[in-house]
């Protein structure tokens, strides 16, 4: 690509003396900048994350040996369930956005997202739905405890803590949706000249499959959540069996949803690795056309597949053999990937800074989780394994180790860049090592536990359990505090980090690196690059 | 100093268009999860 943009790009760093963001925290609460928008998003992910992890170490902490230790029964049960939805909805979810709302805009040469102000309003919304969500912990009788997939009858039976989780789900899928509006025009309109689609670099490309996702699945969670609220409050019976509903149409609506929600919370992590990969391999990503026509496909796929959440409901046997060679289909798609990156690495000239031990322990880990998820589309082995704590280590494999781990390599690796100033690598490296053991301290020993027979959301167990479950609590605190030094580092990189380069990776070839000075100006590509 | 060169009246006409269809799909597929269960039930 060409560089003809760099004089350009001097001379409006004169402009921005005149143009910068203005001070304090109007700039925050009125920003339409893309930068401002993408660093809130990352930062409320990042304080959601923490709060969904003190969650979580309540949960193994009372886990770690037999009997009630700290929580009663129902307050465990709504720890889970505020866990599970912060985590997804809070944390992974905001943290992608963020990445997309910085690097969608630079990546294909605009200059901002499509719809500055509606991104603004997404990202402000945000507040309200996550002060509904854990504030529910403080009204009488709990927050929700129905697990995150909001089964009825029970989340019909709880308190006002389920009808504030449920407007936080829609405001939540409001700001989602306006979101992924601003992305998909963004992406379809925006592109400099010469930006074509298939020059697109993968992140772009697996957020534009990914709002599409959002936008199809999203008003299906909202209208299963709105037939809740109805059956709470105004005296319908769509999922109360009392009443002549059916709890397991919930089921398949919420699948529906939840699904490719999975995808959703992977796609932009695959994305990422995708980018980082060739970077640090110095060569160029192999079979681009065949990684966008697999992230193509496995989203296709996931509308066919939820029926294998669902297995020990009682389907017709037709309907669960279809569920299981659906989701078996999946694995071509997702085997094509992680073939690229393998032999995008092959014979590469690579090094291994922090966003590529991240890269690489986000492929092999999150590999582990793609097959566990293969057992499990096994019927007749689901059925066994079901709401056992091996489904706990395999979305756990997918989730942390996949998106999660994605996220850590994508901050790293773009941090230089978005502030200008370089991470201390040392502490980078320790971070990641303590991730990796804490994590699979954590969540492997949970794959023998749920073969064991130990099923999720319960505060105590038989004395069976007792030694996996220590071992897993604490690597769960191991991984826990190692998070706390990536906070320092991103903070002290920001305070006093050492200045980072214009192109702080030698293989990393997408706009940001090769036409923007570090630090970027406020506004950046108020010229679209000419790309050759 | 460079000219500033925001997005061009086409694209933001063709990004509105794409607004509009984007959220009338978002729309289109919560009135029907919606109406199909009202009537069906």
């Amino acid at each position: 690509m060409s560089t003809s943009t760099h004089a350009h790009d001097h001379a409006h760093d004169h402009a921005h003396e005149h143009h910068g963001p203005p001070a304090g925290f109007t700039r925050w609460m009125y920003t339409t900048n893309h930068k401002d928008i993408g660093t809130m998003y990352l930062w409320f992910a990042c304080t959601m994350f923490f709060l969904g992890g003190i969650m979580a170490l309540c949960i193994r902490a009372e886990l770690f040996k037999p009997g009630l230790q700290f929580f009663d029964p129902e307050t465990f049960n709504s720890l889970t369930t505020v866990h599970g939805l912060v985590m997804v909805f809070g944390a992974i979810m905001p943290a992608f956005v963020g990445f997309a709302n910085w690097l969608i805009p630079l990546q294909i040469g605009a200059t901002d997202m499509a719809f500055p102000r509606m991104n603004n309003w997404s990202f402000w919304l945000l507040i309200p739905a996550a002060l509904l969500l854990v504030g529910s912990f403080f009204v009488p009788g709990g927050a929700a405890a129905s697990g995150w997939t909001l089964y009825p009858p029970l989340i019909i039976q709880q308190g006002m803590a389920v009808d504030m989780t449920i407007f936080a789900v829609h405001i939540l899928g409001a700001s989602s949706i306006m979101g992924s509006i601003n992305i998909i025009t963004t992406i379809l309109n925006l592109r400099a000249p010469g930006m074509t689609l298939m020059r697109m670099p993968l992140f772009v490309w697996t957020w534009l499959i990914t709002a599409y996702l959002l936008i199809a699945v999203m008003p299906v969670l909202a209208g299963a959540v709105t037939m809740l609220l109805t059956d709470r409050h105004f005296g319908t019976s769509f999922f109360n069996a009392a009443g002549g509903g059916d709890p397991t149409m919930f089921m398949h609506i919420f699948w529906f949803f939840g699904h490719p929600e999975v995808y959703i919370m992977i796609l932009p992590a695959f994305g990422i690795v995708s980018q980082i990969l060739p970077a640090f391999a110095r060569k160029p990503l192999f079979g681009y056309a065949s990684m966008v026509y697999a992230t193509a496909s496995i989203a296709i796929l996931s509308f066919i597949v939820w029926g294998h959440h669902m297995f020990t409901v009682g389907m017709p046997a037709a309907g669960n053999l279809f569920f299981m060679y659906a989701t078996m289909l999946i694995a071509v798609p997702t085997g094509v990937k992680v073939f690229n990156w393998i032999a995008t690495m092959w014979r590469g000239e690579m090094t291994f800074e922090t966003p590529m031990l991240f890269a690489i322990g986000f492929l092999c880990l999150f590999t582990i989780g793609g097959f566990s998820g293969l057992v499990l589309s096994i019927v007749p082995v689901d059925i066994t394994l079901h709401n056992t704590y091996y489904v706990v280590a395999h979305f756990h494999y997918v989730l942390v180790s996949g998106a999660l781990f994605a996220i850590m390599a994508g901050t790293y690796f773009w941090l230089p860049k978005w502030t200008g100033h370089m991470y201390n690598e040392a502490l980078g490296k320790l971070h990641f090592w303590l991730s990796v053991i804490g994590f699979n301290i954590a969540f492997f020993p949970q794959h023998f536990l749920g073969l064991a027979g130990m099923p999720r959301r319960i505060p105590d167990y038989a004395l069976q359990f007792a030694e996996w479950n220590m071992w897993s609590s604490i690597g769960a605190f191991i991984f826990g505090f190692s998070q706390l030094l990536f906070v320092y580092n991103v903070i002290s990189t920001i305070r006093s980090g050492k200045a980072a380069q214009q192109k702080q990776w030698e293989g990393a070839d997408s706009l940001e690196w090769t036409h923007l000075p570090t630090p970027m100006p406020y506004h950046t590509f108020e010229t679209p690059p000419v790309l050759k | 100093m460079a000219p500033r060169t925001a997005t061009t009246p086409e694209q933001r006409k063709r990004a509105f268009i794409s607004a509009i269809a984007l959220g009338a799909m978002a729309v289109g597929i919560y009135a029907v999860v919606i109406i199909k269960f009202f009537v069906y039930k």
